[in-house]
């Protein structure tokens, strides 16, 4: 019986897996390391004389929300599975893997990491996920075309048919008392309908955003938020500066517009709080907002009750002016939104 | 007392009809201007009636002011109000399941005010009660408000 032995077996198999298998101490040190891991990372910075450090190649591990990041980084543990980290590879990339950490030999604290590639599975995931999200905002689109279409039909339609049928029949009216009795009215009615108008594109994009900058824009907001829901807001500004990039503007108030409407629609609350300050030294100059309500609150990592597609905007909008948004929330305690803008 | 009287009046319709709530808008809708507001309560379960303002043809009183007609909703449970809740903020902030909204006309044919009346559970409104809320609201409401109208103009 010519059995090989097992010592060779697991040799064999780190030299020629296809696998990356790293060995690390517990400060993060590469120990060993087998071919395929060699080859896939970048070592241009290596001293070979010189242990080197995971830290170099790991670019933070992935977390739910498409964040990446070092908190509760996988050396600091004695076993992780199955979870998801970026490398840095020779080509420069950064590239996600599929990893396991597991601490073998506890008396020398050394642990094995493991890591295969995950790119193929990512991709068609990605493109699920992408499919869903446009199929999302194009019933989002619909449903907005569908809420303004109705809005010009039944309001200002309906309003002008009544204007020309009060208007036609004016030349029927001798008397002038009661003429000037109709035109009264009809001057009513077309005024209601300047209003009406006025409304519509005001709820679409509010002028004064352009004209007046966004503290006067969010003030005549939630003069309407107040109105439309009965619900208040306490603003505090504190920023000096007036105006901004029109991008960044725009941005902070859809922010702050759709937080409030999330509380209006979910919270059960009659009062939310803004606030908007300025956060400046000499490198850094953002705009912090809060958004605030003392509501019924929800677990975070929960299905969305409405589309989702809030939340998502929300940082969508901010990432694309570099800031950042989040979300603090647990049933029976409110719900806080906050994050900043560069400015 | 002119308001009081018309809030006794809500009030006796809503102890008769055993509403939870009875509002009623502004009563010179006509000519009041382009924001409709509620303008008395009976019931509510707090102050957030007062801020409302509802641009002329939205909510409720939009509503029935376009068609003239009354809503009358026994459940808002899988109706279209209720997935649009948020643009019906008397509904959703006074926690209504089942109202009566109803056109108060004048006697030029125009209408005066928009009454709501509602309760915090499913109610089926059988057509004879329909009948005789509508009857008794404008034997009783209807009177009161004209007469009012009258005093001040």
């Amino acid at each position: 019986m010519n059995e090989p032995n097992l010592t060779s077996l697991l040799e064999a198999m780190f030299h020629h897996s296809k696998e990356m298998i790293i060995f690390v101490n517990k400060s993060g040190e590469i120990v060993h390391m087998n071919a395929h891991a060699a080859s896939t990372l970048d070592e241009t910075d290596y001293d070979r004389s010189q242990f080197q450090h995971i830290c170099n190649h790991c670019q933070g591990m992935y977390m739910s929300g498409g964040r990446v990041a070092c908190s509760n980084c996988y050396l600091y543990q004695d076993e992780i599975v199955s979870f998801q980290v970026y490398m840095r590879t020779r080509e420069g990339e950064v590239v996600p893997f599929i990893a396991n950490f597991q601490r073998v030999d506890p008396e020398n604290e050394i642990s094995v990491f493991t890591l295969n590639p995950l790119a193929e599975q990512l991709k068609t995931q990605e493109i699920e996920h992408q499919k869903r999200l446009t199929q999302r905002i194009i019933q989002a689109q619909e449903g907005e075309r569908k809420r303004i279409s109705r809005d010009l039909h039944d309001g200002v339609t309906q309003e002008l048919l009544n204007v020309l049928l009060e208007m036609r029949l004016l030349k029927y009216v001798d008397d002038r008392e009661a003429l000037n009795d109709k035109m009264v009215k009809s001057e009513e009615s077309l005024s209601h309908l300047l209003d009406y108008v006025r409304n519509i594109s005001v709820e679409l994009r509010p002028a004064s955003l352009d004209d007046l900058g966004i503290e006067a824009a969010l003030k005549t907001h939630f003069k309407w938020i107040e109105r439309q829901y009965g619900i208040s807001v306490d603003f505090s500004f504190t920023v000096e500066q007036k105006r901004f990039n029109p991008e960044v503007e725009t941005v902070l108030y859809r922010i702050i517009q759709e937080a409030i409407f999330n509380a209006a629609k979910y919270a059960e609350v009659d009062c939310v709080d803004v606030s908007l300050e300025e956060m400046k030294n000499e490198e850094t100059h953002h705009i912090k907002f809060t958004i605030e309500d003392a509501g019924l609150g929800f677990h975070v990592g929960d299905t969305p009750v409405g589309t989702g597609l809030g939340l998502f905007g929300m940082s969508e909008r901010a990432s694309s002016v570099g800031g950042t948004v989040s979300v603090d929330s647990a049933p029976g305690r409110g719900t806080k939104v906050f994050g900043s803008i560069p400015v | 007392m002119n308001e009081s009287s018309i809030e006794a009046t809500l009030s006796n319709i809503r102890e008769q009809f055993s509403f939870d709530l009875v509002v009623l808008t502004d009563i010179r809708i006509r000519q009041t201007n382009y924001m409709i507001r509620w303008k008395y309560s009976i019931g509510s379960s707090g102050e957030q009636w007062k801020r409302i303002a509802l641009p002329r043809g939205k909510g409720v009183p939009g509503t029935v002011m376009k068609t003239g007609k009354s809503m009358i909703i026994d459940d808002i449970a899988g109706t279209d109000i209720e997935r649009d809740l948020f643009r019906y903020p008397i509904l959703k902030t006074e926690q209504l399941q089942s109202f009566i909204a109803m056109p108060l006309w004048n006697d030029d044919e125009e209408v005066m005010g928009i009454l709501l009346m509602g309760n915090r559970s499913r109610r089926m409104f059988a057509e004879e009660e329909y009948e005789m809320i509508k009857h008794c609201v404008e034997k009783t409401l209807r009177k009161q408000i004209l007469k009012e109208l009258m005093v001040n103009e």
